[in-house]
């Protein structure tokens, strides 16, 4: 992928349209709630300056003298998060509608439910004051629906949910009389457009597998039914065959078998002893090998075993020992095993779900050969009778049914690694999922943080797999993640899915809820996006998706925040989201903060986004901080310990060294195109010289003809006394400017040259028309109630107090006319009568002829 | 930016509001009267910004369109002639959590009221003053009005107005500190939506004629510029207001202004031989008085009460 092409901030992609809109820059703060910017310190004398700094040092080197505590210590969010404290009144993209997955387009399986419920109501209400207070609620309903799905861990029916939320949203607003009408009347046709089986999913510990499911009910189907399709046609081709060779056989002929096709009635007027005498053997036609009769009846058998079945897509999901599954309760064609050692199960599952259909596709390969005839015993027989997993196509590998291996990070450091790594090597198509603590370090043992030494990237290690796809999403972004695991499906090899859990390093619910966390983990670089596909191609710029990242050009994401300085002048900061940012939301951590003294001289500090780039020497003297806000919008600035600093690197690094295989900033790419530039200016430069000696050679040619031209008319206008001559033009002179210039603009044209094309006629004639039906321009009423006192039921007011035609035949075809005469706006057309008996019509149509 | 989009915000307010809940008293205004089409585009005004109607004054001075206060839903001061503005000065002064619309005439603001009307221009305290100017004195039965145009027969000039007619929108221009005028008419709904909803959203003075039609008196006045688009003079900008697509390819007649430029802004008001609509002049940052004269407010009386004695200290023995 071309750098320049990468999604820059706020950009997701995803699995519906919506999902992956480009959106503008997102407002993060709202108007006139800015954080305030602390006031300048007092100018501290030396010894106290001197005195804070070093306290501030001896926290940064030595890092928190106390045990890490999972209680928060802190009640600060990093400053780019200050406005979102109150994480209920945030649209995040969940709940997630989910199509009924047998009905969904493969790439609409779901979408948010923001975007179903505007969707869904533009379906009905097309103009923007249809459905109005509908409309206008549309943010109480979302908050209603939001307050339904709490503690629900797996998808719930949306029908029921959402008419209970319609019947919650009428009491609260408590509408009456007309309005309230309307708005039951609006939600009513917006439950009659919920598709039936549709369902509502949270943000949840296993929304991947939830979209997994969604994913493997959507697309196997087609397959099966696409492979049935295959077996019957077979089935009806193989049967053929063998009753071709039944029809060889005497006993085809026989008097019974002659009685029997010729039925009860035929068989009373003929003789079928005498016939079947007559009709002799057949000539010519060879009988079948038994061996090969054998074969097909075999074939045969299998097939029609299989065609006698039901097959609906089953999703088998192993599981280490701990986990839970109770999200998948109630989940039909689903299968729960539980293993110590999730990756070895699976990869016995599979080659046992292998085995079984190795007969089903043998015998699909046999049939195949057998109804064109081409089954050679001595070619095929060894290669189709001991048919394993790692001999099926892709077609067929797609056929199998799909196993997850659900990989619990704590069970890494002891067999887990290894047998993941056997799955992984194996090539064998099983999806395996880990779900990791974006703070954490995946095999690290209880407690251990990204401090004990570098952490490890398990998706990078996957990648190190070199022919198993891995992907590394979150459930925050379900549209990234959709497409890795539809990816996923359908390649016929290993894939990882690493997959951010959205909670904290203690497996708590963080404070600022899971999507904004996972969301922060995807910003600081904490846990990064990317997906290795090796069936893409064989170079990295095909291998390798980075899309999903914010800011993917740049180290840290960067963003503007306006803020107030103390005395209340509006004001900015730009900020980076580093991970020491990231960090303040775990509190496990927050004993690498420290607050920052008024008293410290600033020239010893640093941002963290700085520090990471300074030289470790320099990097030494300084100490970095990070900007938080409290819960009074008020700024400070916290330091970091130098070990959350050293992480900060440790992060920045992995993201750099993601960069480069994706294409950016790739030292390689750089020193080319350093090298390229270079011969391109060298290449130039020789142009250009080369140019000069010409251009000079060729000014003193033209010098040199010209003097001795100026000479020879001078010596000629001495001679002859005609000084005219030594004043014309030389010949040779460049003359060529005058004839250059093009004809002036609005010159007249040469004679016989064609005409211009005249302009493009802007000004579309007006189209004459007439409509018979009465109508009113309702943009131009202006609410004078001169034609609702006149009729109230012929002229109705809309949402907007503007006028409307309601039942045409609520009144006369006189009144309309009237209504039109007096109407301020002149925006009633009155059209053409419906009563054709009205008495006046004639002079009535008249009337109404200037409004029409 | 962290996956939010534009519309992140959750937040709704505690009630919802329909346009029924700013009806108040039936409009008695005349069928056909433009003041019906104002009181609407407020309604609507209202409605979608969903101001609780105990939190929104109207509030009026003498004349058809003052009645106004009645018809709205919401809390009201019908006050006297031409004392509008004073009266809303006042509530703003001391209530700036309110929202206040005023409703006044051409009679009420340009004549008796012109002299509150140039210092409330001044003082740009945050609120809406919607002029209706039909150019008549059409409660007591036409008489001349500062507005009315020159030669118009009325009951006080039955021969025809000796003088040229006042131009609202060219003295506002000239008042110092104006920060918010804009012009607009009765029989462009959109527009006169579109218009009352900038000057809502202003915070300041933000002062709006509107050209209207009396149709027991001046029902004709207007008719040429209603009959003819052409004759409507569209103000186009980036930072202005924007006329209804319907109705662009009928209003063709358009001029670049940018509001900022208050020179150019007198030169288009003085134009007679159409009627501009659309923002005229807009600087937002203009001071606000009351910011000033709410200084204190938020004081609790303990507060209040210690201030007092350390100021009076100053002065003990």
């Amino acid at each position: 992928m071309n750098p320049s092409e990468h999604p820059q901030a706020g950009e997701q992609q995803g699995g519906s349209a919506e999902l992956s809109s480009v959106e503008p820059e997102v407002a993060i703060t709202p108007a006139r709630q800015l954080p305030v910017l602390p006031p300048p310190g007092p100018q501290a004398d030396q010894p106290v300056a001197d005195a804070a700094i070093r306290a501030l040092r001896q926290f940064h080197v030595v890092g928190p003298q106390e045990e890490p505590c999972e209680e928060p210590r802190w009640d600060y969010l990093p400053a780019l998060l200050f406005g979102f404290r109150d994480q209920s009144r945030i649209r995040t993209a969940y709940p997630l509608f989910l199509y009924p997955p047998a009905l969904a387009a493969p790439d609409n399986l779901f979408e948010t439910f923001w975007n179903f419920l505007k969707s869904n109501v533009a379906g009905f209400a097309s103009e923007p004051d249809d459905a109005r207070i509908l409309r206008d609620n549309f943010a109480r309903l979302e908050r209603i629906v939001s307050r339904g799905m709490e503690g629900r861990v797996a998808p719930v029916l949306a029908r029921p949910l959402l008419a209970e939320a319609a019947r919650e949203l009428e009491a609260e607003l408590a509408l009456k009389g007309e309005s309230q009408q309307d708005l039951r009347h609006d939600l009513q046709r917006f439950l009659d457009n919920v598709p039936p089986g549709s369902r509502l999913l949270g943000l949840v510990e296993q929304v991947p597998m939830h979209l997994l499911l969604q994913a493997v009910r959507n697309r196997l189907p087609p397959r099966y039914a696409r492979f049935r399709e295959r077996v019957k046609r077979l089935c009806v081709q193989l049967r053929a065959i063998l009753q071709v060779e039944y029809q060889k056989t005497s006993a085809a002929r026989g008097s019974q078998a002659l009685q029997d096709a010729l039925g009860g009635v035929a068989s009373q007027f003929l003789n079928t002893g005498a016939l079947s005498k007559v009709m002799g053997a057949p000539r010519g036609s060879v009988p079948m090998r038994p061996r090969r009769r054998e074969r097909i009846g075999e074939v045969l058998e299998v097939l029609e075993g299989y065609l006698a079945q039901e097959h609906a897509p089953t999703l088998t999901v192993v599981r280490s020992g701990e986990m839970a599954a109770e999200w998948l309760q109630g989940e039909p064609n689903t299968r729960v095993f539980s293993a110590a050692d999730s990756c070895q199960r699976a990869m016995e599952l599979f080659d046992q779900n292998a085995t079984r259909m190795a007969r089903l596709f043998w015998a699909a390969r046999v049939a195949e050969l057998e109804v064109v005839d081409e089954y050679e015993p001595i070619c095929h027989s060894p290669i189709l009778t001991n048919l394993r997993w790692a001999d099926l196509d892709a077609q067929e590998m797609r056929l199998l049914p799909p196993i997850v291996a659900l990989v619990d990070a704590r069970s890494l450091p002891d067999s887990g690694m290894t047998s993941l790594s056997r799955l992984l090597l194996s090539g064998r198509p099983v999806q395996v999922a880990a779900m990791v603590q974006s703070a954490g370090t995946p095999g690290g043992t209880p407690g251990e943080g990204p401090f004990s030494g570098f952490r490890l990237e398990l998706g990078y290690l996957g990648v190190s797999h070199r022919e198993a796809m891995v992907e590394q999403s979150s459930a925050a972004r379900p549209g990234h993640l959709m497409e890795s695991i539809r990816r996923g499906l359908d390649a016929t090899r290993a894939s990882l899915h690493v997959i951010a859990s959205g909670l904290t390093f203690g497996g708590r619910y963080p404070r600022l809820g899971a999507w904004l966390h996972a969301g922060a983990a995807i910003e600081s670089r904490a846990h990064p996006f990317f997906r290795y596909e090796p069936q893409a191609g064989d170079s990295w710029a095909t291998r390798l998706n980075f899309e999903g990242n914010t800011q993917p050009l740049a180290d840290w994401p960067v963003y503007e925040l306006p803020c107030l300085t103390h005395d209340g002048q509006a004001s900015s900061l730009e900020l980076a989201f580093t991970f020491a940012d990231y960090a303040l939301l775990e509190p496990i951590y927050h004993g690498d903060f420290q607050s920052i003294s008024e008293d410290c001289p600033a020239g010893d500090l640093v941002s963290v986004d700085a520090w990471t780039r300074l030289e470790s020497e320099a990097a030494a003297r300084k100490v970095p901080y990070i900007w938080v806000a409290d819960a009074d919008r008020q700024l400070h600035r916290l330091a970091i310990s130098r070990r959350l600093a050293l992480a900060c690197r440790d992060r920045l690094g992995f993201w750099r060294t993601l960069q480069e295989m994706a294409g950016i900033n790739n030292e390689y790419a750089v020193r080319a195109a350093e090298k390229a530039r270079r011969e391109t200016r060298a290449q130039a430069e020789a142009e250009l010289a080369q140019s000069e000696a010409a251009f000079q050679a060729e000014l003193e040619r033209v010098r040199r003809d010209e003097a001795g031209e100026a000479l020879s008319r001078l010596a000629q206008a001495l001679v002859t006394g005609d000084f005219g001559v030594a004043q014309a033009p030389v010949a040779g002179a460049p003359r060529a400017s005058v004839a250059a210039v093009p004809a002036a603009a609005g010159a007249p044209p040469e004679p016989g040259s064609p005409p211009e094309p005249s302009a493009p006629v802007e000004e579309e004639e007006e189209e004459d028309l007439s409509f018979d039906e009465p109508y009113i321009d309702t943009p131009l009423c202006t609410s004078c109630n001169e034609c609702t006192a006149l009729n109230p039921q012929l002229f109705l007011y809309n949402a907007n107090k503007q006028a409307y035609v309601g039942d045409p035949g609520a009144g006369s075809f006189a009144q309309l006319v009237l209504a039109a005469e007096k109407c301020p706006a002149r925006c009633i057309h009155p059209g053409k009568p419906l009563d054709p008996s009205e008495a006046g019509l004639e002079e009535l149509v008249a009337r109404a002829q200037p409004f029409n | 930016m962290f996956g939010l989009k534009t519309d992140w915000s959750l937040d709704v307010p505690a009630r919802y509001f329909t346009l029924d809940d700013y009806f108040g008293n039936e409009a008695r205004w005349c069928p056909g009267c433009g003041d019906h089409a104002v009181l609407t585009a407020v309604q609507r005004i209202f409605r979608d910004e969903q101001l609780p109607p105990e939190k929104t004054v109207v509030v009026s001075g003498i004349g058809c369109s003052s009645r106004f206060p009645h018809y709205m839903g919401t809390y009201g001061f019908h006050g006297l002639h031409g004392r509008a503005l004073p009266v809303a000065c006042g509530i703003k002064s001391r209530r700036p959590d309110l929202t206040v619309f005023v409703a006044t005439g051409d009679g009420d603001c340009c004549s008796i009221g012109a002299s509150h009307w140039i210092h409330a221009v001044r003082y740009n305290m945050d609120m809406t003053v919607m002029l209706f100017d039909n150019s008549i004195y059409g409660l007591t039965k036409a008489q001349t009005s500062p507005t009315t145009h020159q030669g118009m027969r009325t009951n006080t000039h039955p021969r025809g107005s000796w003088l040229p007619p006042l131009n609202p929108t060219t003295s506002t221009l000239g008042f110092t500190n104006v920060s918010f005028m804009a012009q607009t008419v009765d029989w462009l709904p959109g527009h006169l939506h579109a218009t009352l909803q900038a000057a809502y959203r202003h915070k300041g003075f933000s002062f709006v004629r509107i050209m209207q039609r009396c149709p027991q008196y001046t029902a004709k006045l207007f008719e040429p510029f209603q009959n003819d688009p052409s004759r409507v003079l569209i103000l186009q900008h980036e930072k202005g207001i924007e006329l209804d697509e319907d109705l662009r390819k009928y209003y063709k007649n358009t001029q670049a202004h940018d509001p900022s430029d208050l020179v150019e802004a007198h030169d288009i008001a003085l134009r007679e031989d159409v009627i501009p609509v659309g923002l005229l002049f807009w600087d937002p940052s203009r001071p606000n008085y009351e910011d000033f004269t709410t200084q204190g407010l938020d004081m609790a009386p303990e507060d209040k009460l210690i201030g007092l004695n350390r100021a009076l200290d100053r002065f003990a023995i």
